[in-house]
């Protein structure tokens, strides 16, 4: 044991986190590892915290990792613990905690943090930097109404985003003349800032903050020309510093960072520093590529092997804020003598495309407005690739043309360091098929995941075929839901049960179970023998599972009417089992928040009203407007359509969840044209049928799948159609994809041809599966149910 | 209801018939929360919070040897208590022993273990 190299890596940020990954992936046995951090929290995701900030991704998904990761490791994990001396004679490091450790190897990885100029009233309550998870926390809390970003460069622009998306009224300001200045040209500059303007930030270039304003707290930034922008937050994006201060302590060398050779070696002996606190010949990266190129090669140089030295990183940027593509790489001004640039601009399109060429190679590209195409420009910097090879990427129509095939050698992931020609090795050797199988042989993706679009057209120029991510309903057995179905049909197969002893699906693993129950259910028109284990949750209580384990219902009001008597009794239930919210749902209902699983049965007793369905996959309600019942525009009874049209499909399970609208005129107030289904009354009793929108997680306008001359005409076509869509769709698959997939004219094939008979043996299936369905929290409440269903605990204690 | 035998604590929990086939539920031993499940590969117990965010195993999706919450779809080994499609740490297991229509389970590891974590749930 105590032969183990003894490695100490002061800092738990990306780099250093990325270290001790490497070190890992070496025989664990090999090295112990000691790794302070003096944030709280452990290592995360540092470059997707502004992400974090617009509420898009959680904490978890910035990829912390629980105390135990470390502890299964055998790393000595030093959270919150800061290293305050390091002696680099009897080689020990003392950390705040008051230990002290030996090495045989020290690594800084201390990063850097927010440089904040001297401006006059930079300590005012208000002011903030942008660089951890404390911070945006902080940031979050302060809720502000309108904020001052001091600094245009990524992070800067990033901060503003983030603030943008909580609803903040945001001014950049930077000093140069041009936003990005680092990464773009003045015309690229120019351009970002129309289309960051759009985003509705303000911008302020050639401006000096000349104070942040205040009683204490910040009320206003002054600029030097005087114009005041009033602000109730001011945060400093200005750049970074590197952490140099306590390697210069212990004698080590330092300049803008900590300064390293090609090894990543220090001027003491055994001692190394990676990231943002590195210096390598003169330059220090703010970025994670390059933390991560000096990884790899510090990881070999402490386990004492030779690698190929660090030659220092190109620098290369992507901006990351929704609705703006930026990429940059390498030198983009072109300074230099000889220097000659490729330029495609479209001002109206707001596309910008440009290479810098010396001597017939590349070396520098921006892209703007149109990312297609940035892996391969950037590999064909990275390469100095002769410039023809990018002159159709830059200067083709709008970049349909067809990049042409990048080279083996070409590095497609930056994050991990992943070539083309390992995804090719992958591809060929080892049968991976699409591109979450990629990442997982390979890494490819797994960083930033922007290389994503490349690696899948690498899969289709390999495989030859275009890569559809097969959506398998059981992946296991490589089943879809095509496959289930016609098992199912032909071998008259009635539970889930009898289905896995005949093709072995939901057996070993139950992630299929839930949606093999809704292909046996729906080719039995719901006379299948019901198996409750396979169904989730939610359909064996009948009520949405939330994150503290107790339930919500939704009791069904119909057309998103409901009477005074009902909002009693839902307001008495609300009492009487102590429901944590009442919340008007989106859908013209009301949630009750917060229900124990052992008082759900008591609950609908109370409440004397049908199920929702608002937990399963299933038909969930039809939202209407007042229609002509008292609408002055309305030309079409929505609220009765509704209604009928509830009635019609309430207690039916579908392949994914179905929202309905009914609007009563072309106004549309019930939205009817983003749903699922949905029906606009048009003058002259004429009623459009909408199919295929949604405005969910994805957002798209509906088609139009027929104007018909009647409500009764109405009813009948959404009829079909839902019918149409519960025997065709696959499992999960939404009325927005199923549509397109099947294509309209096919739609209307089926369900609008009367005379072809088949639109009316669709409904007469329909009215068979709705004649074996029943509301589960009247009709039936006790059938269904297996023992202790809605127990909480069911030992006595 | 305790009954000492051999190595740990065994703790007669519920009658096997409680847990219906393919299905969890849910039972609490000193303050401590423990899933207990019934496969065609016998009983197994886990403790009944979600190494994830907590969730409620005992609610959750059940196949022959893995258990998935019903929260965030994490899949869990019931043999081992290993994570199979997360990286996180395993979660703590039980032995689990069937006698005379009664089921018991060993939690000798609760001592262990610290104040009791319930994760999520109805509080009892």
């Amino acid at each position: 044991m105590s032969k183990r190299l003894k490695v100490v890596v002061v800092g738990n940020g990306i780099a250093g986190a990325a270290l001790v990954d490497e070190l890992l992936k070496e025989d664990p046995e090999e090295v112990s590892i000691t790794l302070y951090g003096d944030e709280k929290v452990g290592t995360y995701d540092r470059v997707r915290l502004s992400e974090y900030m617009a509420g898009t991704v959680g904490l978890e998904e910035l990829g912390i990792r629980p105390k135990e990761w470390y502890e299964e490791r055998g790393i000595d994990l030093r959270l919150g613990v800061r290293v305050i001396g390091v002696d680099t004679k009897s080689r020990e490091v003392m950390g705040s905690d008051g230990d002290w450790v030996v090495y045989d190897r020290l690594v800084f990885a201390t990063g850097s943090q927010s440089f904040v100029p001297p401006i006059p009233g930079y300590d005012k309550e208000g002011v903030f930097v942008f660089r951890t998870v404390e911070d945006v926390e902080q940031m979050l809390e302060a809720a502000p109404k309108k904020a001052v970003v001091i600094g245009g460069g990524l992070l800067g622009l990033e901060a503003a985003w983030g603030l943008v998306a909580r609803g903040a009224e945001v001014t950049v300001v930077d000093r140069a003349g041009h936003l990005m200045n680092q990464q773009l040209d003045r015309a690229a500059g120019a351009m970002l800032r129309k289309e960051i303007e759009k985003m509705g930030v303000g911008v302020r270039l050639e401006a000096l903050t000349e104070e942040i304003s205040g009683n204490g707290k910040v009320e206003g930034v002054r600029l030097q020309d005087g114009e005041e922008l009033s602000a109730d937050m001011v945060v400093v994006c200005a750049g970074i510093r590197s952490n140099t201060k306590l390697a210069h302590e212990c004698g080590i060398d330092t300049n803008r960072g900590i300064v390293v050779d090609g090894y990543l070696r220090t001027s003491v002996p055994d001692v190394y520093a990676i990231g943002e606190c590195a210096e390598h010949n003169g330059l220090v990266y703010g970025l994670v590529a390059p933390a991560l190129e000096q990884v790899r090669v510090a990881a070999e140089c402490v386990l004492g092997r030779e690698p190929t030295p660090y030659r220092g990183s190109l620098a290369s940027a992507t901006l990351k804020v929704m609705g703006v593509d930026v990429a940059s790489v390498g030198d983009v001004y072109g300074e230099e003598s000889g220097s000659e640039a490729l330029v495609n601009s479209n001002p109206l399109k707001g596309t910008y495309k440009k290479a810098l060429v010396r001597d017939g190679r590349v070396v520098g590209a921006i892209l703007l407005g149109d990312k297609a195409g940035a892996p391969h420009l950037l590999g064909a910097v990275r390469r100095e690739a002769p410039a023809d090879e990018v002159e159709a990427l830059i200067l083709g129509s709008n970049g349909e043309d067809k990049a042409p095939p990048l080279p083996d050698e070409a590095q497609v992931c930056d994050c991990n360091g992943v070539s083309k020609g390992q995804i090719l090795v992958a591809i060929t050797k080892k049968g991976v098929a699409s591109v979450s199988e990629v990442g997982a042989a390979t890494r490819a993706g797994a960083g930033c995941g922007g290389c994503k679009p490349l690696i899948k057209d690498i899969l289709e120029e390999t495989t030859r075929a275009a890569v559809e991510e097969k959506s398998y309903l059981c992946p296991c057995m490589k089943l879809t839901t095509e496959d289930v179905r016609s098992i199912v049909k032909e071998r008259e197969i009635q539970s889930v049960n009898a289905l896995g002893e005949v093709c072995g699906a939901g057996k070993i693993c139950s992630d299929c179970k839930v949606g093999l129950t809704y292909v046996v259910s729906e080719v039995n028109a719901n006379r299948h023998k019901e198996e409750r284990h396979a169904r989730h949750i939610n359909d064996r209580v009948h009520g949405n599972i939330q994150n503290d384990g107790t339930f919500s219902i939704v009791p069904r009001t119909r057309g998103g009417v409901t009477t005074a008597d009902e909002l009693r009794r839902i307001a008495d239930v609300a009492e009487k089992y102590e429901a944590r919210m009442i919340k008007i749902t989106g859908a013209q209902r009301l949630d009750i928040l917060g229900v124990k699983k052992e008082d759900l049965p008591n609950a609908w007793e109370d409440l004397g009203m049908p199920s929702g369905f608002a937990y399963g996959k299933a038909f969930r309600q039809v939202k209407t407007c007042v229609g002509t019942e008292f609408c002055r525009f309305g030309v079409g009874d929505s609220t009765s359509l509704g209604i009928e049209m509830e009635k019609s499909f309430e207690n039916l399970y579908t392949p994914a969840k179905v929202k309905m609208a009914a609007s009563g005129c072309p106004r549309n107030c019930a939205e009817a044209t983003v749903k699922d289904v949905g029906v606009v009354a048009i003058e002259g009793g004429k009623w459009q049928v909408w199919v295929g929108g949604a405005a969910g997680m994805d957002v798209r306008k509906g088609d139009l799948l027929t104007t018909v001359d009647s409500r009764e005409e109405a009813m009948k076509v959404t009829q079909a159609f839902f019918q149409y869509y519960r025997e065709n769709g696959r499992w999960k698959e939404r009325t927005y994809d199923f549509v397109p997939r099947m294509g309209l004219e096919e739609i209307r094939k089926h369900v609008l041809d009367e005379e072809s008979g088949e639109p009316e043996r669709l409904r007469q299936r329909l009215r068979a599966a709705k004649e074996a369905s029943f509301d589960p929290w009247q009709e039936e409440r006790v059938k269904n149910k297996t023992k202790n269903q809605f127990a909480g605990v069911i030992n006595d204690k | 209801m305790t009954n000492r035998n051999g190595q740990g604590r065994w703790v007669r929990v519920c009658e096997d018939d409680d847990i219906p086939f393919l299905e969890g539920r849910r039972v609490e031993v000193d303050g401590f929360y423990i899933g207990v499940f019934n496969t065609e590969e016998g009983f197994f117990a886990v403790y009944d919070v979600c190494p994830h965010r907590g969730g409620p195993l005992s609610d959750g999706d059940v196949a022959a040897t893995t258990v998935t919450c019903p929260l965030h779809g994490r899949k869990v080994d019931l043999k081992t208590g290993e994570v199979l499609n997360d990286d996180l740490s395993c979660t703590f297991t039980f032995p689990v022993r069937v006698e005379d229509g009664w089921v018991f389970v060993n939690v000798g590891l609760l001592m262990t273990m610290n104040a009791p974590a319930r994760g999520t749930g109805s509080a009892a």
